[in-house]
């Protein structure tokens, strides 16, 4: 079927479409409406020289640094109302990698999926943050440096679910970011040994529903 | 009625390809996705002026009133190639502006973010000197393997659909989804490859090569 818009893909006319964005991470350098802050040492954000190789973040070669990128708290998305998607890929081990919404970070109001290999388990985790308090589950699906994985948090009124590869695996209802905050969207890797270590992203989706 | 467009895009479940699209509308190219080579008086066009969008989506122009023989201008993504040179598609909207004898201008993928076409690793379209009718363009990454197969089509001044896609042996150019063209000579890139448009000068004559869409995948 031939739609005579993007808009018209998704949202008749009649409806005033809500916020949405969508990034393919593809070209000579990340575009400029992301914000990447270190912590601990600098990393770098380059644009992968590699087929299908999206953004490429590294971190530094030295324990404790952190990466991240996000809209400098310009903050779009509702808490109760909104979905991310993305396609990525993480180092895995020694790191705490995290892809989702935050309102400021991932222990403070946020949806997001966690890959390290510090929880026993060697799942990919599901992580929820209300007002302080974390929810932090494990998914059926195993953590590795490998595999690229689509993504989906799903912020509703009442829940948050995730999916990776298009299977539900996580449904929270509870310490769910609350409807007085904002949500963004964050990559963010902590690097927890002395070498350097990636994630790589090569598609994000977000909008409100 | 979906909500995403990954959804749109992918069947349920799916780890996408990489992917790009630009719709070459606002202020100003986006030079934080699009890296600049050659002879670049063609980076602003309309005679003098900083516009890069004009006419219709971006546009590589000389600059001002009087383009110089020999040079060349290239938008491509700074040697970040990330697309399959094997497992493709490309499509543009493109127009091409001028007369043969003044110069050439072609787009599509290939190897090198520069003025590279003899052994560049290119999969592309040229209108302009390279042949009378809208034709496949694409390299090998040896010197002199240039291979450039004519469609039905004659070059003129107004925009076309451009669709390049290979996969496996074949590459194929195909024209307002109607008109296509083959490759056949095996001349075709090998190493993976980015977007690019490119103008060359003939002569003193003005030529130009506006495109209002770009969208390149793996498939």
């Amino acid at each position: 079927m031939a739609f005579p818009s993007v808009y018209e893909m998704f949202t008749p006319l009649t409806t005033v479409r809500k916020q949405h964005f969508w990034e393919y991470f593809s070209g000579a350098t990340l575009n400029s409406r992301w914000t990447t802050t270190n912590s601990g040492g600098a990393g770098t954000y380059t644009m992968a020289d590699e087929v299908d190789g999206g953004l490429l973040i590294t971190t530094p070669t030295s324990i404790n640094t952190q990466q991240n990128m996000d809209f400098g708290d310009k903050r779009n998305f509702s808490p109760t109302g909104s979905v991310f998607i993305a396609v990525v890929k993480s180092s895995w081990t020694n790191v705490y990698n995290d892809f989702g919404f935050t309102n400021t970070q991932p222990n403070a109001q946020s949806a997001i999926f966690r890959w390290t290999s510090h929880n026993s388990d060697g799942k990919i985790h599901l992580l929820t943050c209300g007002s302080g308090i974390t929810e932090d589950v494990a998914t059926s699906v195993s953590g590795n440096a490998t595999d690229w994985s689509n993504i989906k948090i799903e912020c509703k009124s009442s829940s948050v679910e995730g999916s990776i590869n298009g299977v539900l695996e996580r449904t929270h209802s509870t310490q769910i970011p609350t409807n007085d905050t904002k949500l963004q969207p964050y990559v963010g890797i902590y690097n927890t040994v002395g070498s350097a270590k990636t994630c790589q992203i090569r598609y994000m989706e977000c909008y409100n529903t | 009625m979906t909500k995403s467009i990954y959804d749109q895009l992918n069947a349920s479940g799916t780890v996408a390809k990489q992917r790009t699209v630009d719709t070459f509308s606002g202020d100003q190219i986006d030079f934080t996705q699009w890296s600049t080579s050659g002879d670049f008086g063609f980076n602003l066009a309309n005679y003098g002026s900083s516009e890069f969008y004009n006419g219709g989506g971006v546009i590589l122009k000389w600059y001002n009133a009087n383009p110089v023989a020999g040079r060349e201008g290239v938008l491509a993504y700074d040697n970040k190639r990330q697309f399959s040179p094997t497992n493709f598609v490309w499509i543009m909207n493109c127009k091409w502006t001028g007369t043969r004898t003044s110069g050439v201008s072609r787009f599509g993928i290939k190897r090198y973010s520069d003025g590279t076409f003899n052994g560049g690793g290119v999969a592309g379209a040229t209108l302009g000197s390279d042949n009378a009718k809208i034709s496949a363009y694409t390299t090998n990454e040896t010197g002199g393997q240039i291979s450039v197969v004519a469609s039905t089509i004659d070059v003129d001044n107004v925009y076309h659909n451009y669709k390049g896609a290979r996969s496996g042996s074949a590459y194929t150019l195909l024209i307002d989804g109607v008109t296509s063209v083959t490759e056949t000579n095996g001349y075709l890139p090998v190493n993976a490859s980015q977007p690019f448009l490119y103008c060359y000068n003939n002569d003193t004559t003005h030529h130009s090569l506006n495109c209002n869409y770009l969208e390149v995948y793996n498939t």
